[in-house]
């Protein structure tokens, strides 16, 4: 492979930078060795979260299909599936960006990145890539176990996608934040088990809209996971509590809002730099 | 053991110094002051000995030049380069005092992306790797991660990794530190022979006689500051000291007691 990655714009605030030619992209493989990373773990990093959501589905889906009936007279472990599976891949996302980045910080080994060639956005950029990437495999992996469990077909592919590839880049970019303003491992499982799992559970993975009293309906909709787990049950069941366009609005605003903040921070080195 | 050197160094035109620092300055956020407006020029080709207690800001300079900490004021070129520039970045090798290797990642793979991220190609990088593997008797170990290693491969890890993109500007923060008496020995005659083929080396170390036989200039800070700067036998001379022991203890007495600091 033969690359050139000299560019003519400035790579760091009003410094001109074009002189500098290399065989082949810092940032590819920085992407790779991201990459490598999760599939060096990959029992923990892929196997777990498609394992668990499946048990999940089964679990519940079963348990329940027979009593509970899920909005517009779905079956209830088809309703709960697109929940299900927007969670695995929202927190194989997080999880990615915020372990890779605090042990990278932890251990100073991002030292090698930082004082490389590597561009503050191309750092920042590898890391969401590699976070999609292991996210978009566990969609693939969720995908294949659970359709032939509850059946069906996916209604609107398009929306699916939409929705599926918004809720990557917000959830790599939520880890990538984590990443950088925690101090400790600590507060890595303290922020996925106070914050994440609580806002995934009150995001409408398990029920509708509509079978909410009116405060809880408010409490709901602001919450950005319920607009994600509203994406995917459109493009998965062809309709969910509210219009398509507000819920691709909503979570891909968030990710674009979460995006600019990260590569702020990234752009002045801070929690990464002294 | 390290005989074989690479003796390719790249040529850099019209650059003057290796290292130039004009004012640089950092205050850190809890407002302490580790560099006061320090002024350096490292020239090219030279072995260059940075020397000063805990704390007087070396490691600091090193980040700054090296792009982990972000100054407050001043200006850094690398080979005429601004420090912030790709350029300038590909030109240095940076050996840090702490190993701070990527736990996730073999030997092997540690160099070889490292190189990669210098924008070396895949087959470059892999034969490079090889090749300081071999020179720094790392290749039985290619496929061990970096914390089964001993300590003295770590080390000697961290410079092959420092190596492999080839830099002109080689900066060793504390490089023999914890490391015993043969090996310091082996990585200095290495180091030596990077120097003589063009390689410009800036050390700091806490083995001061290992700084009077190695470099060629030395520049003692303290607090912040360059507060004396020459050859080592200029410097005993200024000083009237036998040796550069005697020279650190004096400069660092007489800076104490003129800036009214302790630390």
């Amino acid at each position: 492979m033969s690359a050139t990655t000299g560019g003519t714009g400035p790579s760091q605030s009003g410094v001109v930078d074009g002189r500098f030619h290399a065989t082949r992209s810092p940032f590819s493989w920085l992407v790779e060795r991201e990459v490598v990373r999760y599939l060096k773990i990959w029992p923990y990093s892929l196997f777990g979260p498609i394992v668990a959501a499946v048990l999940m589905l089964v679990v519940l889906g079963l348990a329940l299909d027979h009593k509970v009936v899920g909005a517009g007279g779905v079956p209830y472990d088809r309703f709960i599936a697109a929940g299900l599976i927007a969670q695995a891949v929202f927190t194989t996302a997080y999880f990615n960006g915020s372990t890779t980045l605090f042990e990278g910080r932890r251990d100073r080994y991002i030292n090698d990145v930082l004082s490389s060639p590597l561009r503050w956005w191309e750092i920042n950029l590898a890391v969401v890539v590699a976070g999609v990437s292991r996210a978009g495999l566990t969609f693939l992996g969720m995908i294949a176990v659970s359709l032939p469990i509850v059946g069906g077909t996916i209604h609107r592919p398009v929306v699916l996608i939409a929705g599926l590839l918004g809720m990557m880049l917000l959830a790599a970019q939520c880890g990538v934040l984590v990443g950088i303003y925690v101090r400790t491992m600590d507060h890595v499982s303290m922020i996925q088990n106070l914050i994440v799992q609580p806002v995934i559970f009150l995001g409408g993975t398990f029920y509708s809209l509509s079978q909410l009293p009116h405060g809880w309906r408010l409490i709901t909709q602001a919450n950005p996971m319920f607009y994600i787990v509203q994406s995917l049950r459109i493009g998965m069941l062809g309709s969910g509590d509210i219009p398509v366009a507000r819920a691709l609005t909503v979570v891909w605003g968030v990710a674009l809002l979460l995006s600019a903040w990260s590569l702020r921070l990234f752009r002045r080195g801070q929690g990464l730099k002294d | 053991m390290m005989g074989s050197r690479d003796t390719h160094v790249p040529s850099v035109p019209g650059s003057p110094s290796a290292l130039s620092v004009t004012g640089l300055r950092k205050t850190y956020s809890g407002g302490f002051t580790a560099l006061y407006d320090l002024d350096l020029e490292v020239p090219a080709g030279s072995f260059f000995g940075l020397l000063g207690p805990n704390g007087a800001g070396k490691t600091t300079l090193i980040g700054s030049v090296c792009n982990l900490v972000v100054p407050t004021a001043g200006r850094v070129s690398v080979f005429g380069f601004d420090h912030r520039t790709r350029e300038a970045r590909r030109l240095i090798g940076l050996c840090e005092q702490d190993v701070n290797v990527d736990r996730f990642l073999s030997v092997f793979e540690i160099l070889v992306y490292h190189a990669g991220y210098h924008g070396l190609g895949r087959k470059e990088a892999r034969q490079r790797a090889r090749e300081l593997m071999d020179v720094f008797h790392l290749s039985a170990k290619s496929s061990n991660r970096a914390n089964e290693l001993s300590g003295g491969m770590r080390r000697r890890l961290l410079f092959a990794r420092a190596l492999m993109h080839r830099p002109s500007l080689l900066i060793l923060d504390e490089p023999t530190a914890g490391v015993d008496v043969e090996l310091r020995y082996e990585l200095w005659e290495y180091i030596r022979g990077l120097n003589a083929d063009g390689t410009t080396v800036l050390l700091t170390t806490h083995y001061l006689e290992e700084a009077e036989q190695l470099c060629e200039e030395i520049a003692l800070i303290r607090a912040g500051c360059v507060v004396a700067r020459d050859t080592a036998e200029r410097l005993r001379l200024q000083f009237g000291a036998s040796d550069i022991a005697q020279v650190y203890a004096q400069a660092m007495a007489t800076t104490e007691s003129e800036s009214g600091t302790a630390t």
